[in-house]
């Protein structure tokens, strides 16, 4: 009997336990937190401008590094082909970027996927809050569409603090998405942002933030192979030109001769070499030095944006 | 490790207890050896080379012990012993301290010694200068350097207390009931650790957000603004105490729950009347041990009032330094020397007056007041320097201008503040504000876990519907370490 009513207490809490994280899942599902707005708002306002987008065109796919680094008007200029710079978070992981951009894919256009090298470091199950928000709020088609066993472990993963944010959103629901959109980063109807002018980072700055995923050691994660295999079978069957190209990132000291890094790159290349996805030029015809460099080691000013999308162009029609 | 973390609470505790289980139908010597050797893999997830640091302590303090024992009437070995620990001490947690201050004074240029403060010294040598001191006195007779180790590696107050003395674990584990399960034990120590578990994720780390955004403010150079300096204050005072409460809540819990009876360390400071009070139930063994093995051997009050005044403030200014090798938290301990001193000083004013008793009572010695100056006090304890903790201060009086304007205005610099106020500013998280209410009334007005449980009587079962209450907090609290940052104890730190 004793043990009969410790097996009940046991399975009623845990069940109230999941009850809870249910409802404040639900919750942050009805009202997304400010993150979650402000990431989704981005991707509208991109999404927008891509359907006003007739004809073929090609897409830069990526984090900010894409929003930061390429040039879509110099590309429509030079390549005669219509372009959208989709450069929104690296955070967000390839899945939720290309899913959105799929819906306006169309046969004959061309992605190009410039992943940040965090993103060759994509596991699903260690994703950082702004993914969980998105997956679990206005991205809640694609966490749909994930394995019973991954939605789970999300499910256990989702920041209870965000329920805080949830009932924020609640009481300010007034808000206009396109303000916030406008007021973080300046985008222009291709989606480039226009505010990176001159430069406000230091070389020392710089040089202080070697990329983590270029200096310490890991492996691929099944997840991201599976996330590519099904983006290849998409564009496969759309009839859509595929094409993976390097971040634009900060050339720092530490990564001469060093063997890690060489070994890291090696690994991301025999990555989309094993895909068949035809790579655009070379890591370091990405890296620059510190003058083209903006706010951060991914973000490049103009004069930078310049110089790699002229690159960029060259390799592209090389290509096609 | 950390009591909170998933690895913990999912590996190490279940191996324990059933380690636990399986020994205790061996002996009660097994039982200690089992526990030593654990603790000190506990010890060493931290940091593998700090175990030889309290191994060597823990071996010469109990040949020290021995000594004082056999040679009873010679002062030698107690002087050694108290030289030793406070030497090893002083080693590793003040010398860089010191030679940054004689770099200052004298305009040297010493070099720092790169020495790494080990986890938990300032606990385990406090332990053990009481331990020698009882031996001393004749309180202790313990050969038996098992009983010693397990004394004081034992992992559930090895690293922020409650600093233990030997008498109250020897006279527990010398019973023989300690071989036999007691289930009153187990399930009042599972609801204790489960409410200082979710104490630690949901209060305290639910609000460091605001406390962390004031001193952001100071590590950029700017300067916070009232409303700022209040609300950061404010939730400091809340996080500390939270913070505190959930370790001690989580170690007398585990002791609990392997059947030892840890004493209570943490009875809701922030309901006391007046500082004397609050330092009766803020971290009541070190308290205590200031008491015991300092004030008194002082003096005490027995010298006089001013003398007495004099001794409170010595004993609580190196209860500051024991905090840190810092001089804010130097002057910490100074604060609170002082406010005993005005205490014992007024109310021996008090003693003839009923009337202005009444009305000082009313007026300064009640939790309100009370909470406002241990507020103060927080800022020389949280702040790394005396200019953070100055401007923090000019902030709170308005000295640095009465602008509250950044943190509910419309307009932030931060792309995530900017958006028409609807974005909660990051500096100031006001998403955590209305919070802060409602953990004041909990502070002030609800019964506390040592209530709950029933600590300061005989433990008996909680009811049911505490079990129930405790498991649903345990497995929210669960979820929450599965979630990406865990904060350390503030109390590790020292």
């Amino acid at each position: 009997m004793h043990y009969i009513k410790i097996i009940t207490i046991v399975s009623l809490s845990l069940l109230i336990s999941f009850f809870i994280l249910e409802i404040t899942i639900n919750l942050h599902r009805n009202n997304h937190s400010p993150g979650a707005i402000f990431s989704q708002s981005m991707i509208d306002n991109k999404l927008e401008c891509l359907q006003k987008i007739e004809g073929n065109k090609i897409i830069f796919i990526g984090g900010s590094n894409v929003a930061y680094g390429i040039d879509c008007k110099l590309v429509r200029e030079k390549m005669n082909l219509n372009a959208m710079n989709f450069g929104c978070m690296v955070g967000l992981g390839p899945e939720i970027l290309f899913g959105n951009v799929s819906k306006f894919l169309k046969p004959g256009d061309t992605a190009v996927l410039c992943w940040e090298y965090e993103t060759y470091r994509f596991d699903r199950r260690s994703q950082n809050l702004n993914y969980l928000g998105m997956m679990m709020g206005p991205q809640k088609d694609v966490f749909e569409k994930l394995p019973l066993l991954d939605r789970f472990y999300l499910k256990l993963h989702f920041p209870l603090n965000l329920v805080r944010y949830s009932i924020f959103s609640l009481v300010n629901s007034t808000h206009d998405l396109n303000d916030i959109y406008k007021c973080g980063w300046s985008f222009d109807e291709l989606g480039n942002v226009t505010s990176n002018l001159g430069t406000t980072t230091s070389k020392t700055d710089l040089e202080n933030s070697p990329l983590a995923p270029l200096i310490s050691e890991h492996e691929i994660h099944q997840d991201l192979i599976l996330i590519a295999n099904k983006i290849l079978d998409f564009a496969n069957k759309h009839k859509v030109k595929i094409y993976a190209t390097w971040p634009n990132t900060y050339r720092n000291s530490s990564y001469n001769c060093n063997r890690q890094v060489a070994t890291n790159l090696e690994i991301y290349k025999s990555f989309w070499k094993n895909l068949g996805v035809d790579v655009l030029g070379e890591p370091e015809d990405a890296m620059l030095p510190e003058q083209y460099f903006y706010d951060s080691v991914y973000h490049l000013n103009r004069k930078g944006t310049e110089l790699r999308t002229l690159k960029l162009i060259d390799e592209l029609l090389l290509v096609q | 490790m950390l009591f909170q973390e998933k690895d913990f609470i999912l590996l190490f505790m279940p191996i324990i207890l059933l380690g636990f289980i399986i020994s205790r139908r061996i002996s009660i010597k097994f039982i200690l050896i089992f526990l030593i050797l654990s603790s000190a893999s506990f010890y060493c997830i931290y940091n593998i080379y700090n175990i030889f640091v309290i191994t060597t302590s823990i071996i010469i303090n109990f040949l020290l012990g021995l000594c004082i024992y056999k040679y009873s009437k010679s002062n030698i070995f107690i002087v050694i012993g108290i030289a030793f620990n406070v030497l090893y001490l002083g080693f590793f947690k003040y010398s860089n301290f010191l030679i940054e201050n004689i770099n200052i004074i004298f305009n040297k240029e010493y070099d720092f010694i790169n020495i790494e403060l080990p986890l938990a010294i300032s606990f385990f040598t406090f332990q053990q200068i009481a331990y020698l001191v009882d031996t001393k006195k004749g309180s202790i007779k313990n050969k038996d350097f098992t009983i010693y180790s397990f004394f004081i590696l034992f992992f559930p107050q090895l690293i922020a207390g409650p600093i233990v003395r030997f008498q109250q674990i020897i006279k527990q584990i010398i019973n023989p009931s300690f071989l036999k399960y007691n289930s009153n034990y187990f399930t009042a120590g599972f609801c204790l650790f489960s409410i200082g578990m979710a104490k630690k994720l949901i209060m305290a780390d639910g609000i460091s957000t605001i406390p962390e955004g004031l001193f952001f403010i100071l590590e950029t150079n700017r300067i916070p603004s009232i409303s700022e300096a209040w609300i950061g204050m404010l939730a400091f005072a809340l996080q500390i105490y939270f913070d505190f409460s959930a370790y001690s809540d989580m170690a007398i819990g585990l002791a609990l729950m392997l059947g030892i009876r840890l004493p209570i360390n943490f009875d809701s400071p922030y309901k006391a009347l007046d500082i004397v009070d609050f330092w009766r139930r803020w971290h009541i063994t070190l308290s205590q041990f200031l008491r015991d093995y300092l004030y008194i051997p002082l003096g005490g009050n027995r010298l006089g009032k001013l003398r007495g005044c004099l001794n409170a403030l010595l004993v609580m200014t190196i209860g500051g330094l024991w905090h840190g090798a810092s001089w804010t938290f130097l002057f910490w301990g100074m604060f609170h020397g002082t406010l005993i001193g005005l205490t014992h000083f007024s109310r021996n004013l008090l003693k003839g007056s009923h009337f202005s008793s009444v009305v000082l009572r009313r007026i300064i010695f009640n939790r309100y007041f009370l909470f406002f100056l241990i507020t103060l006090s927080w800022v020389l304890f949280r702040s790394e320097n005396f200019l953070q903790a100055k401007i923090i201060y000019q902030s709170l009086f308005g000295m640095n201008g009465l602008d509250i304007t950044r943190s509910f205005s419309t307009y932030f610099i931060n792309e995530n503040i900017r958006c028409n106020g609807f974005l909660p500013n990051s500096e100031i998280d006001l998403t955590v504000l209305p919070f802060l209410p409602l953990f004041l009334i909990h502070i002030w007005y609800l019964p506390n876990s040592n209530h709950l449980i029933g600590l300061k009587n005989n433990i008996k079962k909680p009811s049911y519907i505490l079990q129930f209450f405790c498991l649903i907090i345990f497995f929210i609290s669960l979820k929450i370490s599965l979630e990406e940052t865990l904060y350390e104890f503030i109390y590790f730190n020292f």
